[in-house]
């Protein structure tokens, strides 16, 4: 059980998170959403001691602060939304740099094959010797997924959850490529690891997730399944413009479709 | 519920069971590794055969030493108590110069950082002109105390000052500026330069040869008793750096990213930073400042074998050995019979390749 108990954040004289309580269980896909500035990569970077905030984050029980690095990195692995890389590295380079931490009695068979492993899960299959700052936005978002990937592989270690902390990670991706990240994230949290995503795309969200946390200015605005949450009265309150959510037969969760930005000043005002 | 970091070795064994993969440049590492290892003891034995007395017999005078043959006296005096120190000063200070900048650029995420170009090895110089100058107003206890590493010791703190002050000026949230580094680096320069020159007008003549003959960045001025006093502190320095090594790679990545991979990124910038100013400083103290060692070697070899520091930093180690060997037998011929100070001949090497260097990286100055 992860959890964040009365997390407030300070930017200046901005409270960009005022108490939000959090929590997300293993075996489900936990997302936040919530419009632009409503805090949701904030409260993944509190979780993750990114960004200093008051409040508690526990994980099992423990305070995440307490532990210490390598125990952290054993238990989460955390994906950054965008990241530069100062050095040219080839692919298999960076993605074996998540073999930082692991189990001293893993075998080398194993570990030498998890980088490939965990290439061909993203779809980058044969990208092995390409250079880093060569490939395309979304080549890269998904290479350093693999990488995060190869830092908590089992999903459970010795009877332990492990979580998967995704900030934004189809931001970069076509549609394909959303669908394959999703499944990943969706297949770690149903063999019994942790999974939290902050989304943009509430569609996604709607078909993969679990739970919804819905933030809107730095407050829980509303907790539960997306067909709890994402409602048009909640989304038309926080996004500021008017949605209509529909239920198609097969995918079981809301879908929306934007109607108008009501919100939005016009170019003559 | 042991979590054990995975050690360096496994590391290494991972990456060498299966050579051939693509992307996996630890084979062609392994190999440069090989060569360089042969060519630094080529250079090694030429550096002590090289020089006005080329009729010395190099290999009958180690023999003799060793007890294996004879040697004249001229020839035991020149290769032992000359050429040896020298020789071992320029691969011991080439190494260090070499891996600290290799240290420096993962610490700073930059390939432009270079103890030399950011005033570190000004603030080291500073140290050691204030320790010449002024050890003398020392109390007695003190001087009999830290003795002959007076000098290693004020320049290593002089080294380890201005890395500090850099890089709280140059970082912030993590994030480090290239414009505010070199710019904070010039300043720097500039002022412990001031504060050296000061000191230099209140010296006394003896103060003065040894200011002089030290500050043009020189192996010539070896002597067993420098090379004692300074060699075990940096060869203490180096190998701590391997430790380092999986830090650095993963700081590539951003100072968030490396603590969400496991590194206590705190402690391993205080370790960084020691161990550039423990090696910079000693070097400093018995050579004076030579340049662009630190930034033409680790380049030179990003390029072909790429950035993993646990390959990177022994190969730099190597060439950097090499590189400082050759340019110190090149100082030695090319104003013959006079020599001309090593720092001289790596600059008008470095010079240009830093030129190079900042020519491909315009982009990224342009913040």
């Amino acid at each position: 059980m992860l959890k964040a108990k009365n997390i407030t954040v300070t930017f200046g004289q901005r409270q960009v998170l005022q108490g939000v309580d959090f929590e997300a269980r293993p075996g489900e896909l936990t997302a936040i959403v919530g419009p632009n500035g409503s805090g949701k990569t904030t409260l993944l970077k509190a979780i993750t001691g990114e960004v200093p905030s008051t409040g508690d984050a526990l994980l099992d029980g423990h305070l995440l602060s307490d532990m210490s690095p390598v125990e952290r990195a054993t238990r989460r692995a955390v994906l950054p939304q965008s990241g530069s890389v100062a050095f040219p590295f080839t692919v298999l380079e960076l993605v074996r740099l998540g073999l930082t931490s692991g189990r001293g009695t893993d075998s080398l068979t194993a570990m030498e094959a998890l980088p490939h492993k965990a290439l061909a899960r993203v779809g980058l299959r044969g990208f092995e010797g390409r250079f880093v700052q060569d490939l395309s936005g979304g080549e890269r978002q998904r290479v350093q997924l693999a990488r995060v990937l190869v830092q908590i592989w089992d999903p459970v270690l010795d009877g332990s959850p492990r979580w998967l902390l995704l900030d934004e990670p189809v931001s970069a991706l076509d549609i394909g490529h959303q669908l394959v990240v999703m499944e990943i994230a969706r297949d770690f949290a149903q063999a019994g690891g942790g999974v939290i995503a902050v989304m943009h795309d509430l569609n996604l969200t709607s078909m993969f997730a679990h739970k919804v946390v819905l933030l809107n200015e730095g407050k829980v605005q509303s907790t539960g399944t997306p067909q709890h949450v994402l409602t048009n009265e909640n989304l038309s309150t926080c996004y500021g413009c008017a949605v209509r959510t529909n239920t198609p037969p097969p995918l079981g969760g809301p879908w929306i479709l934007p109607q108008a930005a009501s919100c939005a000043a016009g170019f003559a005002e | 519920m042991a979590f054990v970091s995975l050690p360096a070795v496994k590391r290494t064994l991972i990456t060498l069971r299966a050579p051939a993969q693509q992307g996996d440049r630890t084979a062609k590492s392994f190999a440069l590794q090989a060569g360089l290892s042969v060519l630094l003891l080529l250079m090694m034995l030429l550096s002590l055969g090289w020089g006005a007395a080329s009729d010395t017999d190099v290999l009958g005078a180690i023999g003799a030493k060793f007890g294996v043959g004879s040697a004249s006296a001229r020839d035991m005096s020149i290769v032992w108590d000359i050429r040896m120190p020298r020789m071992l000063t320029a691969t011991v200070v080439g190494a260090a110069l070499a891996v600290s900048g290799a240290v420096m650029q993962g610490l700073f995420r930059n390939p432009l950082a270079d103890p030399g170009l950011v005033g570190i090895s000004a603030g080291a110089g500073f140290g050691a002109v204030v320790a010449i100058v002024l050890g003398g107003f020392l109390p007695v206890a003190l001087l009999g105390l830290v003795g002959p590493y007076l000098i290693p010791l004020a320049a290593f703190f002089g080294g380890w000052a201005s890395t500090l002050i850099l890089y709280r000026i140059a970082t912030r949230g993590g994030r480090t500026s290239v414009i505010t580094m070199l710019l904070a680096g010039i300043a720097l320069g500039a002022l412990t330069g001031a504060a050296t020159g000061f000191l230099v007008y209140r010296a006394d003549d003896d103060q003065l040869r040894d200011l002089t003959f030290w500050g043009m960045g020189s192996v010539a001025g070896a002597s067993w008793f420098k090379f004692m006093t300074a060699g075990p502190i940096i060869i203490l320095a180096l190998v701590a750096t391997p430790f380092l090594a999986r830090a650095l790679d993963a700081l590539a990545l951003g100072e968030p990213v490396a603590e969400h991979m496991g590194i206590d990124v705190q402690r391993m910038k205080r370790i960084s930073i020691l161990s550039v100013a423990a090696s910079v400083g000693a070097s400093v103290a018995i050579t004076g400042g030579i340049g662009f060692v630190g930034i033409v070697v680790p380049h030179l070899l990003r390029l072909f074998q790429g950035p993993v520091h646990r390959l990177l930093l022994p190969n730099a180690a190597l060439l950097g050995a090499v590189f400082l060997l050759i340019a110190d037998m090149l100082s030695r011929v090319v104003v013959a019979p006079a020599e001309l100070p090593v720092g001289i001949v790596t600059a008008t090497v470095g010079g240009p390749f830093f030129l190079w260097i900042l020519l491909k990286n315009r982009a990224m100055l342009d913040v």
